[in-house]
């Protein structure tokens, strides 16, 4: 499953939508989120995705998701708050689809 | 020296004028004149900080943008209850809460935060500079 977040800024107004939208995302064993066209993203909406994480983190069967992101902004943003610890980022939506290095179990 | 000064007031759960705020200030931070800003640090400041306020502080907010020839300073005023700031640790990377602030002082290259005589809080934040090219 693939979800494209096609808005550029996420903040506290539309977290909720976010979640939203990230809700497919909890019933499918793997996704890939193309984070490509963001370009802010406030810490309510690093909330929703921590959220997302620790729920599929221990439903068995159920892979890490991929994140893409290519803004170099949202790249550092991710590294400041250790969350590029967690998840697999990839640059493009080629290359996260095409990794084939991260297995179905969960990160650690 | 740079004569950048400006003001907005508005309640802070009116979203459309803290949409419209963010808009000026960005762009401002954009076209500064004196020395090029990190438009985004500077985003990253203003939507914690004014997100700080709508989910603490409901009321009035007053943001202040000005640059004293040597910085430029985001404060941002509210008429909540008041805080007393430590500087946040950095939170870990499952951890539920606790990253706005710790983004707010990681963004900006100076913080401060004091209890107005009127009641509520004012958060100072140095706005971050883009590096000079060598």
């Amino acid at each position: 499953l693939i979800i494209r977040l096609a808005g550029e800024e996420w903040d506290l107004s539309t977290c909720e939508e976010l979640e939203e939208l990230l809700a497919p995302a909890m019933e499918h064993p793997t996704v890939v989120i193309d984070m490509t066209a963001v370009r802010y993203m406030d810490s309510s909406s690093l909330r929703k995705l921590v959220q997302m994480y620790q729920k599929r983190v221990n439903r068995a069967g159920f892979s890490c998701a991929r994140l893409v992101i290519s803004s170099p902004n949202i790249r550092r943003l991710f590294a400041i708050v250790n969350l590029d610890e967690i998840w697999p980022i990839f640059e493009t939506l080629e290359e996260a689809c095409s990794d084939a290095s991260i297995s179905n179990d969960p990160a650690p | 020296v740079c004569s950048l000064g400006l003001l907005w007031r508005f309640e802070a759960q009116d979203a459309r004028s803290a949409v419209r705020a963010n808009a000026e200030y960005r762009a401002t931070l954009r076209n500064h004149a004196g020395w090029p800003l990190d438009e985004h640090a500077g985003g990253v400041v203003f939507a914690e900080l004014v997100s700080n306020v709508v989910r603490h502080a409901p009321g009035r907010i007053q943001i202040d943008l000005e640059c004293d020839g040597t910085d430029v300073i985001l404060s941002v005023a509210d008429d909540g209850p008041g805080f007393d700031f430590t500087a946040p640790a950095a939170p870990g990377a499952l951890s539920e809460g606790g990253r706005g602030l710790f983004l707010v002082s990681q963004y900006a290259t100076a913080l401060h935060v004091a209890r107005r005589n009127e009641g509520g809080s004012k958060v100072r934040a140095t706005l971050r500079s883009l590096p000079t090219p060598a």
